[in-house]
């Protein structure tokens, strides 16, 4: 009995015991903790009642949002200016940089672009500054800590950058038009033509103008130094207005345009290079340096070089050819000799404009040539001749009807705002984006088997996305 | 409290059946049949209990069983079980007959139980250790799987030391989470993470163009390389839902179930062995030299070109051609491809194991180091590691087991693979012409290259990219048995592990490098490291009950806690001062990167098995998992399983000698994969300007409902064994659905969200046939020739879809071939340039629908033949049919101009064959990358009794000698380096992109192995 007692009890009392443990021990063992984003902040953290230095945080982060598209590898400046032959980027890992995007492949032209290749990277990240914008708009409107003054402060800065997305989408999209309803992620608008894209972006600066109107003396949120002079609604308003002339001129609105320029910064005698600028920084975590600046007479893997009708079609002594340099060992790949390199920058930490004076006055020339000022015209084309391309001025006797005045502001375009991304945008809205778009400027890079073409593809998802929503 | 509820009325259930016993004592003597030698380690049983011992070093054994014990099974792996009735014995001795097939071996099919393999109602591929690494020594445990798993699809992703290996069993089972198998080593979950260190990051090949930190195109090694080959004891792979459910969520794409070694009663032994080898490239892609004609096809005249611009192309022209004719006048003609890749790597593998223990204590030591060159210069890859298994019966009733190593892996890379800055050796090489002159002057100092951004030389001699790993993998169990009893026993089984792996890594290119000088912050040096910790506890109760005479039952409940930590960090430093030390200290330009993730599972497992007379074995199960990935982390979802196997051989109605096997079986099975770590997060990215930090919204949204993707599979098969297992047969179909496949949504771009991160996107359907033919066609005295054919494949096709079309995959765009998620195709098919709106109108974007990815079939040969019981002979063929990769490599040397065949037109249009496969369609990129492979072949010698103790007394019990191979021989009509190679590692479909990938190699080894 003793044995059999014995068998049977031992496993009763340890399994008694093991119930016993597990009973205590499987609360925690069998529960699970929410894991929270260990390595960054969450967008719900912002979206209700998001602190000043959560605004600021956000505020800092559309500022930062529009050099995305700069700083990746198919660089805005350069893809658009590779379509309009500013520049040739001699990639030696990547032929279709200098093949491709000019027409080519192999000894073949090429139909259509690829709407799945890296050449459209900068697509989303142009999109990703009006996302920012409407995030940082929306966590204002629901955060307590700023007054309705500091909301629409906030509203007229996140509308202008919202504009400037939707412009540079629509500059590398053409006649492909682009979306302009994108408040719900989940169901964005059709896409619209380009001249409905011009006018909702015109009617979106314009009701930021009206914001920043109503936003008192100061913003609610900190500016970096590219900001320096336009830092407050004020001043801030000019530079919208800035913007507004550019979008009036593509949309052929001239007097709407030099309406805008009345109310902007522009100054036929202040400084070229004033205006908003995007700041870089490669030594400070989080920032980079400027994607554009190259060593000169260096290696590097991406040589922006420059074909030679930029320098032989340009007038003697034009001061802005010191914006290329001559190398002294060309380089060659796929048949294309750059002799000349981009030298634009000087320095890693140079900042890129976003709009300037410049290009004001060049706009002024347009407009005023549009609304048959040419006396005004030819004072705003002689002050760029003669202030940044250091030319003589020219006589309004040298110039044969309007046609010769849109020619000359064309070249001075093309040298003043060399590499900004304005050549395509330029020769596709003046419907002169042909080999021989005006008399002594040429396209390189258009005979067969190159061929131009005005626009990039819209991208795979886009499409595909409008096939699975119709 | 509901399950504890539960297992206390299991328990007391289990209580009331127990019976009175006594002890009685049987001994005997166990020995093989064919040489009559006493048989250590074989596992002696009293039938239906766990009562039992196993034999010593002599083949005998002694055991106390119940009075009411009937009869005793034998086994031992590689013998045929045997039963035997004890009656009134005392004494029962047997003889084992050797097991071609092992039918009889046992497969985990639980976490804690085991079955028959003749019970078996899946297709469960196991490997043994003979079978793994028997005939030669690849260099990973993964690399050696490769053909020898029916219905897995294999790919050494990269050449380079240590490999990187790619596994997809049974086609597609994600897109994003776990695409590659699970693996258990000795039940713990073992890190398989394949983490790039940065070597395509922006600062170094850039390779990932604008990727500062971590990407797929960084050439990494997957984690279970460090795992040492020679320890392994078995592996079974559980390719499919039905036999992987109990596995629950994460066995979604199989598992692999890793056994080490360990110690058998008896003896201590000792085995010492030693391999030599060497291995070389098994093809370089050649060059073509250089012309006058060639320079000028090269360089041709600007179309409309003026005066000036023929003579800036003339003197680019001259110039070259001046180089070429002093290079050829002065003999300096140069095969750099060779210089960098012709080399012959060295090889070296040292192992001992000692074995052996009482019927108590089982012990199992080893230690290893493995050392291999690569054969680029100052790459290579090493391993030492130490392994400790032990197992103590504490008792009657506890066994306790445990399991210790320690791994210490380096890997020397170099940098191979895509590239955009000239520093990847396989990219600036195609681009090189001969005539180039790149050898270090007298000083030691490297010229330029002026055909591309680095000097392919200086960077072997002088860029660092290694990565050091220190890996602890620990596992422990323990049994009690609380019921032990004939007919009915009661087990608690619990076990625990942790793997610990941290690996430190340093890239470096010195400031005055070709390609550092022309940046903005010259020199790169980059300190990583990857901390990874999984810990896992299981415990379960098992329960082995019969229902009179015929019906045996094992129950089992049980619980899973899983938990998965892992740190990857770097900090890099760009504008190094000169010299060394190379670390981000000496740079002006700091960054770094710190990326934290964290996991836990959370599964409950119950599982039932029902096994009247061995003639029909059912089983039926369920899991229910939680995972802090999903949405809601405290959610349970459930997972179940059943299972049917008919043994028609057993039930008697024919009794034919030589049916040994005929076997029906059915099983269908659910598994899950939760949604990746970070699914459920809408991140604010770090981002500053002017000096502020501020946020920047992801472009990828978390999705706060998302569950897991879920495989349902019905498996079905037969299989049969005639003659005494000379002749086998397994033959499987397999349906396996993937429901609710969690990917990414791809959205609208312009609304700056790319994607809503986990989705269910929709279903995925994954259908295939597996055969495994196994024939014995000699089985004599003195010639044994056994021989095993498998041939399998998958076909893949999307079900359903809930969102846009979107890629899969990944890959450089139409040009070079995409892969579409897209209803009705196959998600590893390819899609390419030309565009045609009219031809392929319902075509994604209109493209050109080309292959799919996926091989036709796969067909593997493997032979074994023993002659004079002293030479083995064994060779593996593998063929892969028509599989599809999208190829880049020659393309880069068609733009160098230095392809084999630049020159030569082929079709004789005028145009030679480098200029115009550049203006090729996605077709030319698009290459079929089938292949026959002999992937493994050997001779091995064993050093006959006489002359061994001639020499040695008998101090040594067994010498072998051997040689081995492996990748022997190829055929393929692939064009780049090797048709198994992927830019981007292991990817969800499979379906690989070869951008000048680090050759793969042949590789000889000579074997020598001592027992004592």
């Amino acid at each position: 009995m003793y044995t059999i007692f014995k068998h049977n009890a031992r496993p009763l009392w340890m399994a008694g015991m093991l119930v016993a443990l597990l009973g205590v021990s499987s609360c925690s063992l069998t529960e699970i903790d929410q894991v929270t984003d260990p390595n960054n902040a969450s967008i719900e953290s912002v979206l209700a009642n998001a602190s000043q230095a959560q605004l600021n945080a956000l505020a800092v982060g559309v500022e930062a949002s529009l050099r995305l598209g700069h700083a990746n590898n198919s660089s805005y400046n350069q893809v658009v200016g590779t379509l309009g032959r500013e520049v040739v980027i001699l990639a030696q890992t990547e032929s279709r940089w200098y093949l491709e995007l000019q027409g080519r492949r192999g000894n073949n032209t090429i139909d259509v672009l690829d709407d799945g290749a890296y050449y459209n990277g900068q697509y989303t990240d142009f999109a990703r500054v009006g996302r920012a914008a409407r995030v940082f708009r929306a966590s204002a409107d629901a955060s307590a800590v700023v007054n309705a003054e500091q909301k629409s402060g906030v509203a007229g800065f996140t509308r202008t950058y919202e504009a400037l997305s939707k412009l540079h989408l629509l500059n590398l999209q053409g006649e492909n038009g682009i979306r302009v309803d994108l408040d719900n992620i989940q169901k964005p608008g059709k896409f619209v033509s380009q001249e409905e894209a011009l006018t909702n972006i015109r009617q979106q600066l314009d009701q930021a103008d009206q914001d920043l109107a109503s936003a008192g003396a100061a913003f609610a949120f900190p500016l970096s130094s590219g900001y320096a002079g336009f830092n407050t609604p004020a001043t801030f308003r000019r530079f919208n207005r800035a913007l507004a002339a550019r979008v009036a001129l593509y949309q052929k609105d001239y007097a709407g345009a030099l309406a805008a320029l009345n109310a902007s910064f522009y100054d036929r005698a202040g400084s070229l290079t004033l205006g908003p600028k995007i700041t870089f920084n490669a030594a400070t975590a989080g920032d980079v340096g400027n994607p554009y600046y190259q060593v000169p007479d260096g290696n590097p893997t991406n040589l922006a070089a420059v074909p030679d009708n930029f320098v032989t079609e340009a007038e003697a002594g034009d001061l802005r050819l010191a914006k290329v340099g001559l190398r002294t060992t060309p380089r060659t790949l796929g048949g294309i000799t750059g002799t000349y390199e981009s030298r634009l920058f000087t320095s890693q930490n140079a900042p890129l404009d976003i709009i300037r004076n410049e290009e004001l006055i060049l706009i002024a020339a347009e407009a005023r040539v549009g609304t048959n000022d040419l006396t005004g015209a030819l004072a705003d084309i002689n002050a760029i001749r003669t202030r940044a391309g250091g030319l003589a001025a020219r006589t309004a006797a040298s110039f044969s009807g309007t046609t010769s005045y849109i020619d000359e502001i064309l070249r001075q375009r093309r040298y003043s705002l060399f590499y900004e991304g304005h050549r395509l945008v330029d020769l596709r809205r003046l419907n002169r984006l042909n080999p021989n778009p005006a008399p002594n400027q040429t396209l390189a890079y258009t005979a067969p088997p190159f061929k131009l073409f005005d626009r990039l593809e819209r991208p795979a998802a886009e499409k595909q996305w409008d096939i699975a929503n119709p | 409290m509901k399950r504890t509820l539960f297992w206390f009325v299991v328990l007391t259930l289990t209580l009331l059946r127990q019976a009175a016993a006594q002890d009685r004592s049987i001994a005997g003597r166990v020995t093989d049949r064919s040489t009559g030698q006493g048989l250590p380690g074989v596992t002696v049983l009293v039938k239906g209990t766990t009562v039992g011992a196993s034999t010593n070093s002599e083949g005998t054994y002694s055991l106390s069983a119940p009075t009411s014990a009937t009869t005793l099974t034998f086994s031992s792996i590689g013998f045929i079980t045997v039963e035997r009735a004890i009656g009134n014995a005392t004494v029962v001795d047997v003889a084992l007959a050797a097991d071609n097939r092992q039918l009889d071996e046992v497969v985990v099919t639980g976490l804690a139980t085991s079955i028959k393999r003749s019970n078996l109602a899946n297709a469960v591929t196991t490997i043994s250790a003979k079978e793994l690494v028997g005939s030669t020594r690849p260099v990973t445990v993964d690399a050696a799987l490769n053909g020898k798993v029916v219905g897995a699809n294999i790919a050494q992703t990269s050449g380079a030391p240590g490999g990187g290996v790619a596994i997809q069993l049974r086609g597609i089972s994600s897109l994003t989470g776990g695409t590659q198998p699970l693996y258990i080593i000795d039940g713990v979950y073992a890190v398989n993470a394949e983490v790039g260190n940065g070597a395509a990051a922006t600062a170094f090949s850039n390779g990932a163009s604008t990727t500062p930190g971590r990407s797929t195109q960084d050439n990494p090694v997957n984690r279970i390389s460090d795992i040492n080959p020679n320890d392994i004891e078995s592996i079974e792979v559980l390719k499919g839902s039905s036999a992987a459910a109990i596995y629950g969520t994460r066995a979604n794409a199989g598992v692999i179930i890793i056994k080490t070694k360990r110690g058998v009663a008896g003896q201590t032994r000792v085995s010492l062995s030693q391999d030599l080898g060497f291995a070389k490239a098994w093809r370089l892609l050649g060059k073509e030299d250089f012309t006058p004609e060639k320079i000028d096809l090269l360089r041709p005249y600007p179309a409309n070109a003026d005066a000036a611009q023929i003579a800036t192309v003339d003197a680019a022209r001259n110039t070259q051609k001046q180089l070429l004719a002093a290079a050829q006048a002065n003999g300096q003609i140069y095969n750099y491809e060779k210089e960098v890749f012709g080399n012959t790597a060295f090889l070296r593998n040292t192992s001992v194991s000692v074995s052996g223990g009482t019927d108590k204590t089982k012990f199992y030591v080893s230690g290893t180091t493995t050392n291999e060159e690569g054969i680029v210069d100052r790459t290579g890859f090493s391993r030492n590691s130490i392994r400790a298994n032990l197992d103590q019966k504490i008792g009657k009733r506890i066994d306790i087991g445990v399991t210790s190593s320690y791994f210490n892996t380096e890997n020397r890379r170099g940098f191979t693979g895509n590239d955009n800055r000239g520093v990847s050796l396989t990219y600036t090489l195609p681009y090189l012409p001969s005539y180039a002159q790149l050898h270090p002057n007298a000083a030691g100092i490297y010229p330029d290259n002026p055909y591309g951004g680095d000097n392919p030389l200086a960077i072997v001699a002088r860029s660092v990219n290694e990565e050091k790993t220190n890996r602890a993998v620990q596992a422990g169990n323990a049994t009690l048995r609380i019921i032990d009893k004939e007919g009915s026993s009661l087990r608690l089984a619990t076990q625990g592990g942790i793997d610990f792996s941290s690996s430190n890594a340093l890239l470096a290119l010195p400031a005055d490098l070709q390609s550092q000088r022309s940046l903005a912050n010259p020199g790169a040096v980059r300190v990583v490291k990857n901390q990874f910790f999984n810990s896992n506890l299981q415990a379960f109760l098992v329960y082995d009950w019969r229902l009179g005479e015929n019906v045996n039952l094992t129950s089992q409940i049980g619980s899973v806690r899983l938990s998965l930590d892992r740190n990857l960090s770097y900090s890099q430093g760009q504008n190094l001062g000169p010299g060394t030390p190379l670390t981000p200290n000496r740079s002006s330009l700091v960054t770094q990167e710190v990326e934290l993730s964290s996991e836990q599972d959370v599964g409950h497992v119950a599982q039932q098995e029902v096994n009247f007379r061995d003639q029909i074995i059912a089983t039926a199960g369920i899991r229910f998992d939680k995972s802090s990935r999903n949405g809601d982390p405290n959610k349970y979802y459930a997972f179940p399983k059943a299972s049917l196997a008919v043994n028609v051989a057993k039930f008697g109605f024919f009794e034919l000698p030589s049916v040994s096997l005929v076997k029906l079986r059915a099983a269908y099975g659910e598994t899950g994969a939760p949604a990746f770590f970070n699914g459920t997060f809408s991140p604010l990215i770090n981002t500053s300007t002017g000096g502020r930090v501020g946020f920047l919204p992801s472009t990828l949204v978390g999705n706060s409902t998302i569950g897991p993707e879920r495989a349902t599979e019905f498996e079905t098969g037969v299989d049969l064994a005639f003659l005494d297992t000379r002749l086998t047969l397994e033959a499987t179909y397999y349906n396996k659905v993937v429901k609710d496949l969690v990917n990414s949504f791809i959205l609208a771009p312009s609304t700056g969200v790319s994607s809503i991160r986990a989705f269910p996107v929709g279903d995925l359907r994954n259908r295939g046939i597996e055969l495994s033919l196994g024939v014995t066609p000699v089985r004599s005295e003195n010639f044994q020739w056994v021989s095993t054919t498998q041939y399998w494949f998958n076909r893949s096709e999307v079900t359903r879809i809930v969102v846009p079309a979107f890629n899969t995959g990944l890959g450089f765009g139409n040009g070079y071939g995409r892969n579409v998620f897209k209803l009705g195709e196959s998600p590893s098919r390819w899609y390419g340039t030309p565009v045609s709106a009219t031809d392929n109108p319902n075509n994604p974007s209109f493209l050109t629908r080309y292959q799919d990815a996926q091989p036709k079939f796969q067909m593997t040969f493997l032979n074994n033949f023993t002659v004079f019981k002293n030479i083995e002979v064994s060779f593996l063929l593998h063929w892969r049919k028509d599989s599809y990769t999208s190829n880049l490599s020659r393309s880069l040397q068609d733009e160098g101009g230095t392809t084999k065949d630049w020159s030569a037109d082929g079709d004789g249009d005028g145009v030679v064959n480098g200029q115009q496969r550049l203006g090729s369609s996605a077709r030319e990129y698009i290459q079929n990358s089938g292949y026959v492979r002999l992937r493994e072949a050997s001779i091995y010698y064993s050093v006959p009794a006489s002359i061994r103790t001639s020499l040695f007394k008998d101090y040594v019990r067994n010498i072998r000698i051997g040689v081995s191979g492996n990748n022997l021989l190829t055929w393929t009509d692939y064009v780049g380096y090797d048709p198994e190679v992927s830019n981007f590692g292991a990817t969800s479909n499979f379906a690989q992109v070869d951008v000048s990938s680090f050759p793969n190699t042949r590789r000889i080894f000579f074997h020598l192995n001592f027992d004592f």
